[in-house]
């Protein structure tokens, strides 16, 4: 065999390979780019009791309030989904009910058929990708500050897309010498995150961040009532912090969204320590979203117009910059819809 | 391969008369307490009646004080029996019995002031294997394991199905 027969041979499998692989991805309509940002915070296995009624009285002595400032001075000037008082409905996309499957769900347009937290690392493009790739975002405009180190298996298949930190330093990576305060005492595994996610916030001003919280479903697995309450009350302030960060930041605040969801819920009564297939409850979920106060031509829907999941979450992402979402998988553009449709 | 072992038992049940026979002891009721048991319940009392050598009935009484949980479950339990007489002894024996058990099981969570109840059927397999010591007195040690399906409030005007794992060691006398 020649070698001209080698490199023709080559070129024909390289072509079928392109050919296969384009067929094999995602089509979408024509983008229409915003100069719109996104923070995503997500409180890993947060229950939507405690969110949306303080603590459970089933499991706590003396029940309180666990969010009150952000039901006072954030709830206002956004729309709750999967509230259940309200007949809003949220569930996760998979029948997992486990972190990796909802995480995946969230970053990820269609199923990855993972079911469990051993999945490999995700193999189709994500929203990430797509913010990098169609909008030329650079790796450090897209952050993702996560206590859970399996939060690199989600972002992108690929490396230098994003910023990610995840699970590495318990007290923070230091980044770009920050000053950094004592962080709350009712964290453990996500002091490294509350303490460098915002300060990257301010400094950087990233077009899209998301903070990735974890002590909530550590303290939940460990059956301790008390941590998981305290680390939701720190929650709260946290909200609080970022939200006054944004307010702080001017223009860049005026243009950035914030939302703030769940991986999955938890089990009820003494089932509440756990999640999964096996806790049917664990599958209710919830989200928040509050658009930038720039966007006045865009508006979100009602809460009860039909029944959410995680991949809204993504579609709300990508409506917000701008990103088509018409694709072959379906057309959603999530939570948002135009004011003046 | 199927191991020697499990061929010997297979034979020994093959050859053990389900029939009724000379060593056959008719029994009323068991009364039996948990080695074991799995969540929702820690301890659990049970009574049970048997209108026919093959049914048995039973209300178990549970309780795991440290979570504040309680259960009240009746069963009905279908089983086949195998007998086993002790040679040369008309009245001392084995009887080992195995088959489906049907419920409905209560369960009521108090840790502290407030309180809220769960309901629904459960479906069991269940293992039971009888001693008889002396005429009308048994000894029996009685597995059960399966699923129960219970509907849960979870805030007012909401219901939630909870699945329950039921695995329970009982033993106890039979009379």
């Amino acid at each position: 065999m020649r070698v001209s027969d080698i490199r023709v041979g080559l070129c024909v499998l390289a072509l079928l390979f392109t050919a296969c692989g384009e067929r094999l991805a995602e089509q979408y309509g024509p983008n229409a780019p915003t100069d719109y940002n996104v923070v995503l915070v997500t409180f890993d296995g947060l229950r939507w009791q405690e969110l949306f009624g303080g603590e459970d009285p089933l499991l706590s002595r003396d029940p309180h309030v666990l969010f009150p400032q952000f039901w006072e001075k954030i709830a206002p000037r956004g729309v709750m989904y999967g509230d259940p008082s309200t007949h809003g409905q949220m569930r996760v996309a998979t029948a997992a009910n486990a972190s990796l499957p909802g995480y995946m769900s969230i970053y990820a347009e269609t199923e990855q058929d993972c079911l469990t937290n051993y999945c490999p690392r995700i193999a189709v493009r994500t929203f990430v990708d797509r913010l990098h790739d169609e909008l030329g975002l650079p790796q450090d405009q897209l952050a993702v500050f996560a206590s859970w180190w399996k939060m690199r298996l989600v972002v992108s298949a690929r490396d230098k897309v994003a910023t990610v930190e995840a699970g590495v330093h318990p007290w923070g990576t230091g980044f770009g010498q920050l000053p950094r305060g004592e962080p709350d005492l009712a964290y453990d595994f996500d002091r490294g995150t509350v303490m460098d996610g915002p300060h990257y916030l301010s400094e950087n001003q990233p077009r899209f961040l998301h903070l990735a919280l974890l002590d909530s479903d550590r303290f939940g697995h460990q059956n301790n009532y008390q941590r998981y309450a305290r680390v939701l009350q720190a929650y709260d302030r946290l909200l609080v912090e970022l939200v006054q960060r944004l307010d702080d930041a001017g223009e860049y605040g005026r243009k950035t969204a914030l939302i703030i969801t769940t991986d999955h819920g938890r089990g009820l009564w003494d089932q509440w320590q756990d999640h999964g297939p096996q806790v049917p409850a664990s599958a209710d979920v919830w989200a928040f979203v509050m658009l930038p106060p720039a966007a006045t031509e865009l508006a979100l829907v009602s809460p009860d117009a039909r029944a959410f999941d995680h991949h809204d979450v993504r579609y709300t992402i990508e409506t917000l910059f701008g990103l088509s979402t018409r694709g072959s998988s379906g057309y959603s553009t999530g939570f948002v819809t135009s004011a003046h449709r | 391969m199927v191991s020697p072992a499990v061929l010997t038992l297979v034979a020994v049940f093959a050859q053990a008369p389900a029939a009724p026979e000379a060593f056959d002891p008719r029994r009323l009721v068991d009364v039996e307490l948990t080695a074991f048991a799995s969540t929702p319940e820690r301890f659990a009392l049970c009574l049970g009646a048997h209108p026919h050598r093959a049914f048995e009935v039973d209300v178990c009484v549970g309780l795991d004080p440290s979570q504040g949980l309680s259960t009240l479950a009746a069963h009905g339990y279908y089983r086949k029996r195998w007998l086993f007489p002790l040679p040369g002894d008309p009245v001392r024996g084995f009887t080992v019995a195995l088959g489906p058990g049907v419920g409905l099981r209560a369960l009521r969570f108090c840790p502290f002031d407030s309180c809220a109840d769960a309901l629904g059927p459960e479906l069991l397999a269940s293992l039971e294997a009888v001693y008889w010591a002396a005429p009308g007195l048994g000894l029996t040690a009685q597995l059960d394991a399966g699923l129960a399906l219970l509907w849960a409030p979870a805030q007012p005007q909401r219901v939630d199905p909870v699945f329950r794992f039921p695995v329970h060691l009982l033993v106890g006398v039979a009379l």
